[in-house]
């Protein structure tokens, strides 16, 4: 047997010697620890609902009755107007859950699916809930006004919209000239007149917004005849639209049914 | 040692406890598992005696530093082993060394224990005698994740709860890592006994 051939005696006498100056690891430091991947675990949910919400709010306000004028196929209107960016921060966020799970004392217990089943129902609840109350709305708004990047990397959702051939273009309004003109620059940085009828009690309100979207007609070159303009961003769900909402008639805006 | 009044009539458990309070009790769990621990690194690791004798110092001395982390669901025997394995582990990273092929002692309950519980016909295939050896000359060959089921399942006598608590794997991949195995294991050995020609 092994505790023959070797001196378990002095193997013991080594252990009692070397433990005579340690002392164990006191219990608050385990707790703390455990508290910590628990905390982690619960932070990472909250950023994967949180962007799962904003990828609901993305996604509710995207065009989709306009999606055949505006892309050509439901598939390549999904494509273009997809939030990858959220998506991307979604799966890390969910990765994330899955690894600080695995570090609490039993989430060794648990399987892959079952730890990936338990996160998407709480993203989801979670998601919906944060959507109801308007973060989603104001997370977007935030990361729009405040970083670039974030405006740059979401720009490709309005690309569909860079097509003044089609009736429809988007941009910044650079100068309101009057009550039925302004200078709109597109989102390739060209400058456009715009023509409108807006009612005046709406023209406040075009006033105090920025980036719009405009359905409509090419006149000519550098000019555009609006029949529907809406702000670039949509509003939450819990207030009215800014302008007059879209009728869906002219052409290019037929539904395909 | 083992007739020490100190580690009489108590269970591992109140040892951790007592130990907690004073260290003296250690001797007992040292006692109780020293054996068991050693030859368990030298059943899943190709370390020799002295390098495993290293280890298994080190192993309780994580042991009784983390006395504090022992969580009271788990068996003593499973929080061990875990420490145990993790220790092995860490040591073939930091040696940089994997086995070959390893000497594992395998005694007659191991052969009765893994045919009793194969579906194949590995007993009748070969007789007893040179069964024994190849599963030994096999079992040092096949990857350390089969080759630890294996040995905790028929050689350590776990149940499958402790073996999840020893590889921090949930019981149902551990089932599965058992079945592969010994699927593993039969092909190992009729390759041995009928070598591809």
């Amino acid at each position: 047997m092994v505790g023959n051939i070797y001196n378990m005696e002095n193997l013991e006498q080594q252990i009692i010697k070397k433990i005579e100056n340690i002392k164990p690891e006191a219990r608050w430091k385990f707790v703390l620890k455990n508290i910590f991947i628990w905390l982690a675990a619960g932070l990472c949910i909250i950023f994967s609902s949180l962007a799962l919400s904003v990828i609901i709010y993305l996604l509710k306000n995207s065009d989709w009755a306009l999606y055949h004028s505006l892309a050509g196929s439901f598939i390549k209107f999904l494509a273009l107007t997809m939030p990858y960016l959220w998506l991307v921060f979604l799966a890390i966020f969910t990765c994330l859950v899955y690894y600080n799970f695995k570090k609490t004392k039993k989430g060794y217990k648990y399987t892959f699916s079952i730890i990936l089943l338990g996160t998407i129902i709480l993203n989801v609840l979670l998601g919906i809930l944060f959507y109801n109350f308007g973060i989603a709305h104001s997370i977007d708004n935030t990361f729009n006004e405040k970083v670039p990047l974030y405006r740059k990397m979401l720009e490709h959702r309005n690309q569909p919209w860079q097509q003044p051939e089609k009736g429809f273009l988007a941009g910044v309004i650079a100068e309101i000239k009057s009550d039925e003109e302004f200078i709109l620059k597109d989102l390739r940085g060209k400058n456009w007149q715009i023509l409108h009828q807006t009612p005046a009690q709406e023209m406040d309100i075009l006033k105090q917004i920025e980036r719009v979207k405009v359905m409509g007609e090419k006149i000519n070159e550098y000019s555009f005849k609006a029949d529907q303009i809406r702000p670039l961003r949509s509003m939450p769900s819990n207030k009215p639209p800014l302008i007059n909402d879209f009728h869906m008639t002219g052409p290019g805006f037929e539904r395909k049914n | 040692m083992l007739n020490n009044p100190l580690c009489q009539n108590k269970t591992d458990e109140e040892l951790v406890a007592l130990t907690l309070k004073d260290k003296q009790y250690f001797v007992c769990l040292v006692r109780n598992y020293e054996n068991k621990l050693l030859r368990y690194i030298q059943r899943i690791s190709s370390f020799g005696p002295d390098e495993a004798q290293d280890i298994l110092q080190e192993v309780f001395i994580k042991i009784y530093q983390n006395l504090n982390a022992f969580d009271k669901s788990l068996k003593f025997s499973s929080w061990a082993y875990r420490i145990c394995h993790n220790q092995v582990i860490s040591h073939w990273r930091k040696t940089k060394s994997r086995p070959e092929v390893l000497d594992i002692d395998l005694n007659q309950d191991f052969i009765q224990n893994l045919a009793a519980n194969s579906d194949s016909d590995i007993e009748k295939s070969i007789d007893q005698k040179k069964l024994e050896v190849q599963i030994a000359k096999v079992l040092g060959k096949i990857d350390l994740k089969y080759r630890e089921v294996l040995i905790l399942k028929f050689l350590e006598d776990k149940s499958y709860r402790e073996i999840s608590d020893i590889l921090k794997k949930p019981e149902g991949t551990v089932a599965t890592l058992i079945n592969r195995a010994k699927k593993e294991l039969k092909k190992q050995i009729n390759n041995l006994v009928n070598p591809p020609l």
